[in-house]
């Protein structure tokens, strides 16, 4: 065994007869041995404690994660007032961006490569969180999209049920 | 009785145990995560960015807030200390940079190759050290080497092996040896003056 191998074998903590033959020849390596487990000794300080208002900031935003996973598009599904709330939102949005669209010639600002170009600011892990988070809520979009044609296809429905024949969702057309 | 039996579970359950239960909505095992890394990082971090405690403070919480968003992400083929530390090390390099666009150190401080402040290298120790003094003489040694070997150091202590050091300093194994090697010489050169009283080291 050289020296090259044996302080490859110290540093890495690893043990064997050969090395420690080699200590017992080697005036070098053994006083790199002997520095290194008295320098590891010395700088093995007591862990600090961790102010309390980091654990709790820490636990609760944990929580809130947990929260936020458990919840998903299904909850949203589940709940009638929730739907149509949703629907609500996306006609609007759409409404806004239709409404952008025409008074901007078809340049409505999409903020994504703004914001994406302010991001490369950033880190390489702030813009795919970012990318992710962007396509996460293209897919929520999607499925409200979805709920809300369904929601206007019972709406249609309960209209012609329970209304007079006259009022019927042919004398008034699309919502 | 059978909350500390659960307690005593929770303490003892392997990382990905307690993972996969904190992803399936069990906040008290995500506690005994928290619990059992925080003060490592904690420490690390303040070792990192030494004489800064707002900023350690600040890099921790973001470090566990970013785990937290990509725990469903980790997967069992690494420590997840050193899973932990990567996130870690990112950030502190965001804060560093940061740091130095924000003129509060300038560029040329800054090395272009691990974008981690340089260091200016200040008196070293000499002499005979009790050892009531060695602990201290060894944090100050520790906090003048150069960030990526002080890294390398403070990562070894915590048990983390070259492999993951070598894959969050994004160099190969053999460089986060060398860089070892390198940081042992410099601690036992700030420290050539010192040798074993009486009551000794041993």
């Amino acid at each position: 065994m050289n020296c090259k191998e044996a302080s490859d074998m110290i540093l890495k903590g690893e043990r064997s007869d050969i090395l420690e033959q080699h200590l017992g020849q080697c005036p070098e390596c053994r006083s790199l041995n002997e520095d290194l487990r008295r320098i590891s000794a010395a700088a093995d300080t007591p862990l600090p404690e961790v102010p309390e208002k980091l654990d709790r900031a820490i636990l609760a935003c944990a929580a809130e994660q947990s929260a936020r996973r458990s919840m998903g598009p299904t909850l949203l599904f589940r709940m009638p007032v929730l739907r149509a709330v949703a629907a609500v939102a996306v006609l609007a949005a759409c409404a806004v961006l239709t409404f952008s669209v025409m008074t901007n010639g078809g340049s409505a600002a999409v903020p994504r490569p703004l914001a994406v170009a302010e991001m490369a600011h950033g880190s390489e892990e702030d813009v795919l969180d970012f990318l992710t988070n962007s396509a996460e809520l293209d897919a929520d979009l999607l499925a409200l999209s979805v709920e809300l044609d369904q929601t206007e296809s019972d709406l249609q429905l309960m209209a012609s049920v329970s209304a007079p024949s006259w009022y019927s969702a042919a004398a008034y057309g699309d919502f | 009785m059978g909350n500390e039996t659960e307690q005593k579970h929770m303490k003892e359950a392997p990382d990905m145990v307690l993972i996969e239960a904190y992803l399936n909505g069990d906040q008290t095992a995500f506690a005994a995560l928290y619990e059992r890394y925080k003060r490592q990082l904690y420490a690390y971090l303040g070792r990192m960015i030494p004489q800064d405690p707002a900023s350690v403070d600040d890099v921790f919480q973001q470090t566990w807030m970013r785990a937290i968003r990509r725990l469903p992400d980790y997967r069992n083929r690494e420590l997840f200390l050193a899973w932990l530390m990567r996130i870690a090390h990112n950030l502190a390099v965001d804060f560093f940079r940061s740091g130095a666009r924000r003129g509060e150190q300038s560029l040329s401080d800054v090395d272009p190759e691990t974008d981690m402040p340089l260091t200016k290298e200040g008196d070293t120790p000499s002499g005979r050290l009790d050892r009531r003094e060695l602990g201290e003489a060894i944090d100050r040694a520790v906090r003048e080497l150069p960030p990526e070997l002080r890294e390398v150091f403070l990562l070894r202590q915590d048990g983390v092996s070259f492999r993951e050091i070598a894959e969050i300093q994004h160099c190969s194994i053999n460089t986060s040896l060398a860089r070892m090697r390198y940081a042992l010489n410099k601690l036992r050169a700030s420290l050539s003056g010192w040798s074993d009283t009486e009551e000794g080291m041993q």
